[in-house]
């Protein structure tokens, strides 16, 4: 059975994955990458349409930012020294051998861990903390089938979720069944903290989906929904275990947008 | 010959501790263990460290003499953080490979250390564009210090915490999110450090074996080889920490 914790990615194979070519190092963040191209792009088929030397300027000058956002190495920020590539974080890992994500999200609740497992134990309670998942039912003793809305798309997702390992009042490991597109492990540990009787609550979510090379930075980019949602998930449980409510601070009260 | 002060400044060194066990006594002890002392540690809490040379490393030893339960180093220099981890126990981050302010959270239960130490001060180094930013300012006489490492620890620091400034800065700084931490309410405790208020203390806590300072020398030269042991300094030549000139 694969469990979450299977991947390791501790602080030391972290810091060996930099600089991996040398002198042409990346230095440009995935996201202005893709700007750089798109930018770059345009640029270039401007200058094209208008035969000029400020034409002829334009689409040279949409070349290098094109080159640029594919390479992903800027010279202007190699000769001042900056760097605004990614920097690795233990928030969102990558598995080896391209086999998908991991995210990893932790807070502090103000209850008590027994309190916090035992909620999270029931997951019909789910619907009510987790942004985009609109119905848990039980279906059997460690199994429950779930109804989401996809935050990307807006379409419905279903899928079925078994219960792997649980230890009170510490930790529930769960993974899905079907190879839905939300094909995931997780796992929440509830531990210690330094005051009172707080709780530091761990949310890992790993999406075991190969891709291949060309996806790698659009899988990059689309890891940060999952990061993001997870902290947003974690959040509004720490509001609900605490104040029993939730407040909408969102632009849309409802709180269902489609982004 | 004239010593001015003698009745304070200086020191007995009590016998049987040898003259590197006690020579940091002097300067960059004391100094990390104001920068420790500043932040009023509590047992259990978690203390981070901007700056792993010598005053740095100093500040996290004291951490834990003054009761800290974690100690993290932050530098970009993997040999200095090396150091930090093999003679001070701390867990390290390198700031070129991550998001120091991020991974402090996710260390904390998202919350912060209790206490950040800047033992880097006004010419911290960035490879950010804020970086850049510092230095043109610089370059144009509008700015005299980058404050990278005090921003750092402003947005990482946990609600209600200290950040405590051992690192120097001498004038005017920029973009300071001050709005961060008259939010967070952080208490903000820096200054010289006050030498004769530890140095009999730190004395004894040598002479008691709770310390060796001298893991910071790295160079041992004679006094004639001293501007080649500045130079070794300056460049950080062979993981340079501290080099001792002897007569």
């Amino acid at each position: 059975m694969t469990t979450p914790q299977t991947a390791s990615t501790s602080k030391q194979n972290i810091s060996s994955r930099l600089h991996q070519d040398g002198t042409r190092t990346i230095n440009v963040g995935p996201m202005e990458r893709l700007i750089s191209i798109a930018g770059g792009g345009a640029l270039t088929y401007y200058g094209l349409r208008h035969l000029s030397l400020r034409g002829a300027l334009f689409a040279l000058l949409g070349g290098d930012l094109v080159y640029r956002g594919i390479t992903g190495h800027c010279w202007l920020y190699q000769v001042l020294g900056v760097s605004t590539a990614e920097k690795l974080r233990s928030t969102l890992v990558r598995l080896p051998d391209n086999q998908g994500i991991k995210v990893k999200r932790t807070v502090t609740i103000n209850r008590p861990a027994e309190d916090l497992y035992r909620f999270w134990e029931d997951v019909e309670n789910m619907p009510r903390f987790m942004k985009y998942i609109q119905e848990v039912s039980r279906t059997g003793e460690n199994r429950s089938h779930w109804v989401a809305q996809s935050p990307v798309l807006g379409t419905r997702l279903e899928w079925d979720s078994e219960v792997t390992h649980s230890q009170a009042p510490s930790l529930i490991a769960w993974r899905t069944l079907n190879q839905t597109s939300f094909a995931h492990a997780g796992t929440v540990r509830f531990g210690p903290a330094p005051y009172g009787n707080e709780t530091t609550v761990t949310l890992t979510l790993e999406f075991r989906q190969p891709v291949g090379q060309v996806g790698a930075i659009t899988e990059k980019l689309l890891g940060y929904i999952p990061e993001q949602l997870a902290l947003e998930d974690l959040r509004r449980f720490k509001q609900l275990m605490e104040a029993a409510e939730i407040a909408q601070s969102e632009s849309h009260p409802s709180g269902r947008s489609t982004m | 010959m004239r010593v001015p002060f003698a009745d304070i400044g200086p020191v007995k060194i009590p016998e049987g501790l040898s003259d590197e066990q006690v020579l940091f006594i002097s300067d960059a002890f004391p100094t990390g263990y104001m920068g420790a002392d500043n932040c009023s540690i509590q047992p259990g809490q978690t203390v981070a460290v901007w700056g792993a040379g010598a005053v740095g490393l100093f500040a996290m030893k004291s951490a834990y003499l003054l009761g800290a339960s974690r100690v993290i180093a932050i530098d970009r220099f993997p040999e200095r953080l090396r150091v930090a981890r093999e003679q001070c126990q701390t867990e390290t981050l390198n700031y070129e490979d991550v998001d120091v302010v991020e991974e402090l959270k996710q260390m904390t239960g998202g919350r912060g250390p209790d206490a950040c130490i800047d033992a880097v001060g006004m010419e911290a180094h960035s490879s950010t564009i804020m970086g850049v930013y510092d230095k043109a300012k610089q370059f144009a006489r509008l700015e005299t210090d980058r404050p990278h490492v005090l921003r750092q620890a402003i947005q990482a620091c946990r609600k209600g915490g200290t950040l405590s400034i051992m690192g120097v800065y001498g004038g005017f700084i920029d973009k300071i999110p001050m709005g961060a931490a008259f939010n967070k309410g952080l208490q903000f405790r820096m200054g010289q450090m006050h030498a004769q208020k530890y140095t009999h203390m730190l004395l004894d806590r040598v002479q008691r074996g709770e310390v060796d300072p001298s893991f910071v020398i790295t160079h041992r030269m004679s006094l004639q080889d001293a501007p080649q042991g500045y130079e070794i300094f300056r460049q950080k030549i062979g993981n340079c920490l501290r080099v001792v000139f002897t007569p």
